[in-house]
């Protein structure tokens, strides 16, 4: 009996009743399937080009590390550690200073190390040394060149300079110094970040280091040496 | 002579054959709507199938690279290390203090007859020069070397603090310059 109401209803409004039944099927369809696929099928998309993005910078990374010759990284390292410590380093720099002293042809009479005060300049810090020497006008000139193009990175704070008699070339200074040294980095980053890249200015600074340090290491000395011990 | 056309058929019948051909008319126009959903909801799941996959192969890619780099991490320390360090450097090593170039640019101006008594640079650049001169010409060579065009671009002021003239017939003078 229902049955049959039900066929005659059909029958009688099927016009209405099949269009309406399949505009819900696709209505489900679109808010239970399409809907939600496109949606995370386009926010994947993003995540998978970001994805895609990181895995060609690992694989270049990869092959930058690969063909870094090691040897040539540590000689780097070694030449910038020297000319810029991760700590103070006070035991060094008086040997560097009086080894100036010797090359420039000055005599040290004092050397005063403050690591207490410590100034900040350029990413790296500083404390002071002051140095007393006294040469011929030439000389002094000489050390002062001398200490601001040290492999040794050290700048010339403050200069006061007299002369004993007037004429006379022996001259007296008293110079003020910044030795700096600068703390090791203690983060690397994460792992798919850039790979910093040497430049052709950071191969000639380490260059033009190396060769500091070879002046200032291995020329022998043809001028006056300094005092042996400066507090003498 | 005109044809006349006349519908034996009852006209419920006629009606009934147009409702029909509508309904299967609105029948096909949703069926077909309906396959077209189909296809697309069949479409997009099978998209995201081929996404899924394709990033798992870029996971498990990324992994392989991630070990490599590890691998490598003695390098990559050694040359953040190196970098950070010569970006310092670079910034510091190559210029010199403005200390040493105002005494060095001082000495060369001050004429070979004048004697420098004392000569200081400060932190600031401010450089403070007693001199002695036997005459007035050495001290007018100075100061006409100090107001020189060329070199006044080193200099911000160039002052004349004192002058003495005594019984010697020497100059006295101080003269303080702050560098630029």
């Amino acid at each position: 009996m229902n049955k049959e109401k039900i066929a005659q209803f059909y029958s009688k409004y099927k016009i209405f009743i099949f269009p309406i039944s399949v505009a819900i099927a696709s209505l489900v369809l679109i808010v239970v399937v399409i809907y939600p696929q496109i949606s995370t099928f386009l926010k994947n998309q993003s995540d998978f080009e970001d994805m895609s993005k990181r895995l060609q910078s690992l694989e270049v990374k990869a092959k930058d590390l690969e063909v870094l010759d090691v040897d040539d990284l540590n000689n780097g390292l070694a030449i910038a550690f020297a000319s810029l410590p991760s700590d103070q380093d006070l035991a060094t720099i008086t040997g560097v200073i009086q080894r100036l002293a010797t090359i420039s042809g000055v005599s040290l009479a004092s050397l005063q190390v403050n690591p207490g005060q410590v100034i900040s300049l350029n990413g790296a810090n500083g404390f002071t040394v002051k140095a007393e020497i006294s040469g011929s006008k030439a000389a002094v000139s000489r050390f002062i060149n001398n200490i601001d193009q040290s492999s040794r990175l050290m700048k010339i704070s403050t200069i006061e300079i007299s002369h004993s008699r007037v004429g006379s070339d022996l001259t007296t200074a008293l110079l003020s110094v910044h030795v700096f040294y600068s703390p090791s980095p203690k983060e690397l980053g994460p792992i798919d970040s850039e790979l910093p890249q040497l430049t052709s200015d950071d191969q000639r600074v380490i260059a033009t280091l190396a060769k500091a340090k070879t002046t200032v290491g291995f020329t022998s000395p043809t001028l006056p040496k300094g005092k042996s011990n400066p507090f003498d | 002579m005109e044809k006349i056309s006349i519908n034996l058929l009852p006209t419920e019948n006629t009606a009934a054959l147009r409702r029909q051909r509508q309904f299967v008319m609105i029948q096909t126009v949703s069926t077909i709507f309906l396959l077209v959903m189909i296809f697309l909801a069949s479409i997009t799941v099978a998209l995201r199938f081929l996404q899924s996959q394709n990033i798992s192969s870029v996971e498990v890619k990324a992994k392989s690279a991630e070990d490599s780099v590890s691998g490598f991490k003695d390098k990559e320390i050694a040359l953040v290390v190196l970098k950070n360090r010569l970006g310092i450097i670079n910034q510091i090593f190559p210029k010199p203090s403005k200390q040493a170039i105002a005494y060095q640019q001082v000495s060369n101006l001050v004429p070979a007859a004048v004697s420098v008594s004392s000569l200081s640079v400060d932190a600031k650049g401010t450089v403070l020069l007693s001199l002695i001169s036997p005459s007035g010409t050495e001290l007018k060579a100075l100061v006409a070397n100090l107001s020189d065009k060329k070199n006044f671009d080193n200099f911000s002021s160039v002052e004349i603090e004192s002058l003495t003239r005594g019984r010697d017939g020497a100059y006295r003078a101080s003269i303080k310059m702050i560098a630029i």
